[in-house]
């Protein structure tokens, strides 16, 4: 019964989280960058808040001691990887950028097109196709592979020769690679990074341990499975964990301050709910309190997300 | 400047924190898993012919208890979920052949723990009927020397037997009886003791998963060196002792009483004045005699038919054969022994009723013994007050001792086998891990010592007063019979294990490399300080400092107390492939397999419905949120820029 613990304790933590990693998350590689970088930073900030534990030896056993030092050099580090992030994205055209360029590129090339055709002939179009280009450098990519590709497509061949020399023709793949996602995708990837690292790392070790013919049972109730307990606690965790970045990575943007607060609130609140599993405490008092607070504000996230233009701007 | 002493700031720091660190913080799985210490582990012997014991699978057995402590709970047992793998929880008394067999052959087992805080309530040993019977000298004999045994040792098993001790089993019981009453969280148990070792002697020895059981035997001699033209009295007994569990082989009455009797018998003899002494006293302790008599086998083999080849160059030693000693050949000469005593069991004497006294047997063979015993009731019935009389045996054959291998080789001997039973054992736990001290009359062991003291004396030739060494005996008697903790001066190192366990173990890997449990350790160098002859002024702190001699108090003492291999004759060391191998399988070819280590856990086991159920709702929730995803993806994209 041993391995059925040990994959249920796996599927009930990491699948709303991998699932998004695996269906979205490695669909673009600028994504897939996001989340490893999301996890370095939680790591270095848990490194940190390791070493701030390490360093001071009578307050190893005092958690409410660690906690909340290591909530703020998580904060700290979300902040400093936010500064990078704004830095190394803001000059980037995003995708939807990319789109209405190449968009609005096209509509030009017809009007100039229909001109053409309306008044003069097939000679001017070759000099306006090389202006065009020079005036957007990523096209020069978009050309080459663009014809690579279209060798690979023989379904779309006889359209594409056509209308290859004629307009520019969008490679949503190359697109996607070289593009920078939305903003709020990107947080989501981050704190999808966070997450993970949290999950494994946290809960990882524990996990493990389940495999074995034993259970260990939660000090403070001990009746209750501890590896069920806190994979349903890692799940609430790992999903806050990704709720946070994207309120706070909103937050920094647009100047709302509360909602970084609101993280920090929240971030505080639940870790320090998790000290209710010591024992004669109550497991249930820290269980339901951090799952109603996950439901809460991944439904306040999706608000404050619709509510300002985040979803529904297009860049 | 400034950033120099910055520098050694933290490197003060770095190095204080090091210091300060605690003992290594408990793991998960050290909280999950609670090992017992004091568990005993069944290992696995191989035969010329196959094996018999106990084994794990490798990577241990686990369960969910099960106590079985009336007939209710055992019948019970059969129909009990046979879903659920089970370790037993035996309470001693169901702790036999036909029991364990029972369960074992009519339903699923994983392993046995079995408890030591009740006695059995019925006599029982583990042994065989006639001990040593085909190594014996009445190889055909129909007689049945332990009547209450089954013969549970040579069994095989495919499961872990464990036994622990009396606390732990306090313990394991009420857990037990926690799981009984349906209560959650249920415990269970893995039991580990993985044995290399497989299908007989010859195969294990072969792949090196094995070694041959021996040890060291131990004899000693007031004289600095006998005069090889003296008569011989040779005073032994087998000292090893065999039980189920080896780690609990106390056998106070199987050998342990009879070894401190001897040891008491040579300290109060050290003190008399010998010098009208006719004759030599050698004190000998076979080693690995329940194993068929190879300790005593082998040292009569050396006297008989040992040659050098090479010697070490001062001829203190032998390279080929090798031998660490070669005392015995300088100074014993075979045909001058002329007396043997043997103590065998002697600490049940039987309370004769009408005499008021406690009665041990005189078992002899050889010739002219009566000349050997008329002198002991002659010194018997002097001693006023005795509680101790002798009686001549009722039986013609000699019981299981180690005197069979002299009589093997001569019958021109007297041989005196002493014990505490006219024909059946006395001893209702021959074998058996109950036979400690509460089944030994410590009483008796004063007027023992007294009159054996004695009637070693006058058979010597001497005709001195004896006093008894109580202190002596007051610490040695409780230190081989419940706690063998005594003398750490002697011997500066604690033993692993606080029962006195006399079981010879392994001889070692090789003939050069040889391996003394504690217990052999510690007789020897009782013997080797209560015979010193002489002790220079030498100083020392440690044995090494002596050159042929060992350390005491801080001074070098010589002593004629010699170690002996003893092993089977059937055995001989391949020096170029570096193994064991068989030489001749008519004689004893004993193996203990070798194993990593072994481990008894107790645990907390989860209810596995609920364990499905979780499974099962998280695969719903991976099915769910993958739906989701793909939902918001294909559908809530195109209104909101979600994904």
């Amino acid at each position: 019964m041993t391995q059925v613990l040990f994959y249920g304790c796996l599927f009930i933590t990491f699948s709303p989280i991998l699932a998004f990693f695996f269906l979205v998350i490695a669909k673009n590689s600028q994504l897939v960058i996001l989340t490893i970088g999301g996890s370095f930073f939680w790591l270095v900030s848990i490194l940190l808040s390791a070493i701030w534990w390490y360093i001071i030896p009578p307050m190893r056993e005092q958690w409410w001691f660690t906690i909340p030092f290591a909530v703020v050099f998580q904060e700290a580090i979300r902040y400093l990887f936010y500064r990078l992030y704004s830095w190394g994205f803001n000059d980037r055209p995003s995708l939807n950028q990319i789109k209405e360029t190449q968009h609005q590129m096209s509509l030009d090339q017809m009007k100039k097109r229909k001109q053409v055709k309306t008044s003069y002939q097939n000679e001017n179009y070759n000099n306006d196709n090389d202006n065009n280009n020079n005036n957007n450098n990523d096209d020069d990519t978009f050309s080459i592979d663009n014809k690579n590709d279209s060798d690979e497509n023989d379904n779309d061949k006889s359209e594409s020769k056509e209308s290859d020399k004629a307009e520019v023709v969008i490679n949503n793949r190359l697109e996607t690679l070289s593009a920078r996602p939305n903003h709020t995708l990107s947080a989501t990837a981050i704190g999808v990074g966070n997450g993970t690292a949290y999950g494994f790392i946290m809960f990882g070790s524990i996990l493990w341990e389940s495999t074995g013919p034993g259970t260990m049972f939660s000090p403070a109730c001990p009746t209750v499975n501890l590896f069920m307990l806190s994979s349903i606690i890692t799940l609430c965790m790992t999903i806050l964990h990704v709720v946070y970045n994207v309120l706070a990575f909103q937050g920094y943007r647009s100047r709302k301050y509360h909602l970084v607060v609101y993280v920090v609130i929240v971030h505080f609140l639940t870790s320090f709910l998790t000290l209710l599993n010591q024992p004669s405490k109550s497991c249930i008092g820290s269980v339901l309190p951090i799952s109603l607070i996950t439901i809460f504000s991944v439904c306040f996230c999706l608000y404050s997300l619709l509510k300002s233009d985040s979803i529904t701007k297009t860049h | 400047m400034r950033f120099k002493n910055v520098l050694v700031l933290l490197l003060l720091l770095v190095f204080s924190v090091i210091n300060s660190e605690p003992s290594a913080p408990a793991t998960i799985s050290d909280n999950i898993y609670t090992t017992l210490y004091s568990s005993y582990p069944c290992t696995k012997i191989m035969t010329s012919d196959g094996q018999f014991g106990c084994s794990s699978k490798h990577g241990g057995n686990s369960g969910i208890l099960y106590l079985i402590d009336d007939d209710e709970s055992y019948n019970n047992y059969f129909s009990y979920s046979q879903q659920k793998d089970i370790i037993v929880v035996l309470d001693t008394n169901y702790f036999n052949s036909t029991s364990v067999l029972n369960l074992h052959n009519k339903s699923k087992i994983e392993g046995i723990i079995v408890l030591t805080d009740t006695k059995k309530t019925y006599p029982y040993s583990p042994d065989s009927r006639y001990p040593n019977k085909i190594y014996g000298l009445y190889p055909n004999s129909n007689l049945e020397w332990n009547p209450n045994a089954d013969g549970f040792t040579y069994f095989s098993f495919p499961f872990p037997i464990f036994a622990i001790d009396n606390q732990t089993s306090v313990a394991i019981r009420n857990v037990s009886k926690h799981n009984r009453d349906g209560q959650y969280p249920a415990w269970g148990a893995e039991l580990d003791s993985f044995m290399q070792g497989a299908i007989n002697s010859e195969t294990c020895l072969r792949r090196g998963f094995c070694e041959p059981v021996g040890g060291q035997s131990i004899w000693s001699s007031f004289s600095s060196k006998i005069d090889k033209e003296k008569e011989i009295i040779l005073v032994m007994l087998p000292f090893d002792t065999t039980a189920f569990f080896r780690d609990l082989s106390i056998g106070a009455d199987q050998s342990s009483f009879a070894t401190v009797t001897l040891l008491s018998v040579i300290k109060s003899l050290a003190a008399v004045d010998r010098s009208s002494w006719n004759k030599e006293v050698v004190f000998a302790f076979w080693n690995a005699e329940r194993w068929g008599y190879v300790g005593s086998e082998y040292f009569i083999n050396d006297l008989l038919n040992f040659q050098c080849k090479t010697y070490n160059s001062d001829k203190s030693k032998c390279i080929d054969p090798p031998r660490a000693d070669l005392a015995f050949q300088t100074q014993i000469n075979f045909t001058k022994i002329s007396t043997i005593i043997e103590l065998n069991q002697i600490g049940r004497a039987q309370l004769d009723k009408n005499l008021g006294k406690y009665s041990l047997y005189l078992h002899t063979a050889g010739t002219k013994t009566s000349s050997v015993t008329d002198i002991l009731d002659q010194v018997a019935s002097s001693y006023e007050n005795s509680t101790i009389t002798f009686k001549p045996t009722t039986q013609t054959e000699l019981p299981p001792s180690s005197s069979m291998s002299f009589l093997k080789k001569t019958n021109k001997i007297p041989v005196v086998v002493i014990t505490d039973h006219d024909y059946k054992y006395s001893n209702p736990y021959y074998g058996y891990e109950q036979d400690d001290n509460e089944n030994v009359l410590g009483s008796t062991l004063n007027d023992i010592v007294y009159i054996l003291s004695t009637f070693i004396d006058r058979i010597a030739g001497g005709n001195n007063n004896i006093t008894i060494d109580k202190n002596f005996i007051n610490i040695l008697y409780p230190c081989f019979t419940s706690s063998i903790t005594c003398f750490n001066i002697l011997m500066k190192t604690y033993p692993l294990n606080e029962v006195p366990n006399f079981y010879s173990s392994v001889f070692g890997t090789s003939l050069t490399t040889t391996l003394s449990p504690y217990e052999t350790k510690l007789i020897h160098r009782l013997l080797y300080s209560i015979t010193q002859y002489n002790s220079t002024l030498t100083n020392c702190t440690s044995d090494n400092d002596c050159p042929s001699s060992l350390c005491y108090s801080g001074q070098c003492v010589s002593s004629n107390t010699h170690l002996h291999n003893a092993l089977s004759l059937g055995f001989d060391f391949d020096t170029s492939k570096n193994v064991w191998k068989i030489v001749n399988s008519s004689y004893p070819i004993f193996t203990e397999s070798n194993w990593d280590y072994t481990a008894l856990k107790v645990f907390k086991i989860g209810n596995s419905t609920t364990e499905i159920w979780f499974l099962v709702s998280g695969l719903i929730e991976l099915l769910v949120s993958i739906g989701l995803i793909l939902y918001v993806k294909k559908f809530l994209s195109n209104r909101y820029k979600l994904l």
